[in-house]
């Protein structure tokens, strides 16, 4: 069954390195951020430009990245549906669970691709523009620049499952709906309007989405030279919120799509 | 009806305070080294009965039955004569034009029991327009020599002028020159950086210096900017004494320097030793990660041979900085927290246009008795409050949570020793969150009703050792009446 998927899954990829429309979000993203020094300027000077990555990282990954992600898992079953490619892709010896367990490791290359081409590009322009030195506070060493680099990766692993939760709930409007235009406005809007209810509802808590920028709030206080700050125990709340919602995204999915009419 | 009298006595017997009217009480703002509050009424027993009257500069009112009848004022005399008006042991001194005059409150009626005349200096003011103002408090009486007799103590731009009771007559000493004498400076000495950046071409011409009078003892510090926009205190230390029939003011060592502190920082009393403290606080916004996080940073020196402490905390200004909240006569450390910019960006934009219901953490970091205040909280408090609005409709209730008026640690309302904390958790409730002498809280909150308009202050009004609740309203429109007042006197429940 892994084979099966694994040849799915390699079969997925080198069809998406074939399409244009895969390279816009990284395209976008490295706009971005190579635009993000007019509006936060950084510069080689005394002071560490950390607090630039805590800036730029959360704004490319989860605010514009976190669009892409919805826009792009909301169209990978969605257009096999829409043009009919999912008939001729399950006469393979592949089911369906497999397919879908294929697209959702597509969906998940994405965000790694997003998360690497935002981490990279940002580190490499405060590397040309500024100058990474530690954090200091009242002339004190408080975090070495080997404790902020490992600092900022467990950030972007903490934040790696939220991201993950958003593929396969895109992936369930992807697999409900025939038009891919539908499944984009359905996972675009449900997701807004989740994040525009989930503070008067007083359901945050229980919204895997809040659980994306958390782990950022404590890499931007130790930037600050605020030392308190801790991912615990929100980081565990976020990996159990996470998986549940991918659980549930995917066992519905999986539903539809085990039962679906692929001929009509 | 007799169910609703049963009822009523029982609400009433479990509040544990009596609600007062009390319009012509006015509070101003916090002071934030201390926690007091500034009154336009001084807290002083007038008749000797052992309870805390209510003197205002025109008129006072007498505490009964351990609180305050709105309208039953007693007029004070004299009060036609503009006076400059103080206090000294129930006696009320009235500084007129020409004469010095006191009075007694005894047997219902105000006994005069010195007039004299005393040429004042002819730098004070006592022209017509002074004079057709309103009487006001001045604190003009100081006991330099404990006598029990107060000095008259005038500060003016030549010097400190003392007047001493002798024979019956107040009679002006020479005047004491100690204060520091303006002169130009240097250009380039005191020119900041601050202000060549700004274009700003001319130097500082005025010169600052806080003079504190205690018993014998005068202390003068001197505020000089640095050209890194920081500023250094020097300070002289003057002792008062009668020699041969005239006062002498005698450098008790050579001048100090202190500091170099930012220029936030300000002289104050932070502990019961003879040196003076230095503290202040400033507010910044960081912009990494959320749209401007607020960060209040506060310095404090309470030894100079220790240092700056530095604390820094996410938090808009607190409601005061210093506090003593164990009551050992050390002020301690209050460092507030708000979670209104917890998360990033996307999360705090979505915070502030969905969200009313913040968490707000209260610290309390207590002072030891070397001056040290412990690096980790003594008392942690966790309230959640409820706006009336989102935050990025800046209604006056968000308004005043960034200037820090909806949480108060400055009173202790169940006289334990320790103090309480207020915060006003929704539009129209405040909490009173009461503490056990460790610091924990206990499990009883009384809940307080609040106007939508009205502005809470703590303070012991009555003098009963309990804290009491003053709220301010404000005139909702313009042209409105007189801004109300209402007092909560807190009590011993069940007495």
């Amino acid at each position: 069954m892994i084979r099966r998927i694994l040849n799915a899954y390699s079969i997925e990829l080198a069809s998406a390195f074939r399409m244009k429309s895969t390279y816009l979000g990284p395209v976008l993203m490295v706009i971005i951020i190579l635009l993000t020094p007019f509006a936060y300027p950084i510069q080689e000077d005394a002071d560490s430009d950390y607090d630039f990555l805590a800036y730029v990282l959360p704004l490319a990954i989860n605010v514009f990245g976190l669009f892409m992600v919805l826009i792009y898992s909301a169209t990978l079953i969605s257009t096999d549906l829409h043009n009919g490619s999912i008939r001729m892709t399950l006469t393979q010896p592949l089911r369906r669970r497999e397919y879908w367990a294929a697209k959702f490791l597509h969906g998940i290359s994405y965000v790694m691709a997003l998360n690497l081409v935002a981490l990279g590009t940002a580190f490499g322009l405060v590397k040309l523009l500024g100058d990474l030195s530690g954090v200091y506070f009242a002339d004190e060493l408080l975090y070495s620049d080997r404790e902020m680099i490992q600092l900022l990766l467990t950030t972007i692993g903490l934040t790696l499952l939220p991201q993950f939760a958003v593929v396969s709930y895109a992936l369930f409007f992807s697999t409900a709906t025939r038009n891919p235009t539908t499944a984009i406005v359905l996972s675009v809007g449900g997701w807004l309007g989740l994040e525009a209810m989930k503070f008067p509802l007083q359901i945050s808590e229980y919204i895997y989405s809040s659980y994306a920028e958390a782990p950022w709030t404590v890499f931007s206080d130790r930037c600050s030279a605020f030392t308190e700050s801790s991912f615990y125990p929100q980081a565990y709340y976020g990996v159990g919120v996470s998986m549940i919602y991918m659980l549930v995204f995917a066992s519905v999915s999986l539903f539809i799509l085990s039962r679906r009419n692929l001929v009509v | 009806m007799i169910w609703a009298l049963c009822i009523g006595v029982l609400v009433s017997a479990s509040t544990p305070y009596i609600e007062i009217q009390l319009d012509s009480l006015y509070v101003g703002s916090v002071n934030t080294f201390n926690g007091e509050v500034p009154l336009n009424a001084r807290r002083v027993d007038i008749n000797n009965d052992g309870f805390t009257d209510l003197l205002f500069p025109d008129r006072v009112l007498f505490q009964q039955n351990g609180h305050y009848v709105q309208g039953e004022f007693v007029q004070l005399p004299n009060v036609e004569l503009s006076p400059a008006v103080d206090v000294f042991e129930s006696t009320v001194y009235f500084r007129l034009p020409k004469h010095l005059r006191a009075y007694r409150y005894e047997e219902d009626t105000w006994n005069l029991v010195l007039d004299v005349e005393v040429e004042w200096p002819e730098s004070l003011d006592t022209s017509d327009s002074v004079m057709a103002r309103p009487s006001v408090f001045e604190r003009f009486l100081h006991d330099v020599n404990s006598d029990g007799v107060p000095e008259v103590v005038i500060p003016l731009q030549d010097g400190l002028h003392v007047y001493g009771m002798d024979a019956d007559k107040y009679i002006a000493y020479p005047v004491l020159d100690i204060f520091p004498k303006t002169k130009l400076i240097p250009l380039e000495d005191v020119l900041p950086v601050s202000n060549i950046e700004r274009g700003v071409s001319y130097p500082d011409q005025h010169l600052v210096f806080h003079c504190a009078i205690e018993d014998e003892s005068v202390i003068l510090l001197t505020k000089q900017s640095l050209q890194d926009s920081t500023v250094e205190y020097v300070e002289y230390r003057y002792r008062l004494s009668l020699v041969e029939g005239r006062y002498e003011a005698t450098l008790e060592n050579e001048p100090a320097i202190v500091g170099p502190f930012p220029a936030f920082v300000q002289p104050c009393r932070l502990n019961p030793d003879t040196q003076i403290d230095f503290a202040g606080g400033t507010l910044d916004y960081t912009s990494s990660l959320a749209l401007l996080t607020p960060v209040y940073s506060t310095h404090v020196q309470t030894m100079p041979e220790r240092g700056v402490q530095l604390y820094r905390t996410k938090s808009f200004v607190p409601h005061v900085q210093f506090c003593d909240v164990n009551q050992d006569g050390y002020s301690d450390l209050m460092l507030e927290r708000t979670d209104i910019t917890h998360g990033g960006l996307r999360e705090t934009l979505n915070r502030f246009t969905t969200q009313r219901k913040f968490k707000h953490h209260i610290n309390v970091h207590f002072q030891e008795s070397d001056g040290r205040f412990s690096k980790e909280a003594d008392v942690s408090l966790e309230k959640t409050i409820r706006l009336d609005q989102t935050p990025i409709r800046l209604s006056e209730m968000f308004e005043r949570y960034q200037a820090g008026k909806l949480v108060s640690f400055t009173g202790d309302f169940n006289g334990d020793g320790m103090n309480d904390c207020v915060v006003q958790t929704t539009p129209d409730s405040l909490s009173v969150i009461y503490l056990d002498s460790r610091g924990d809280t206990v499990e009883s909150t009384l809940i307080v009703p609040i106007g939508a308009h009205e502005t809470f202050h703590v303070l012991d009004l009555n003098g009963d050792s309990f804290s009491d609740l003053v709220f301010q309203g404000i005139a909702e429109h313009e042209g409105e009446s007189t801004p109300s007042t209402r007092v909560l006197l807190f009590q011993k429940v069940g007495g």
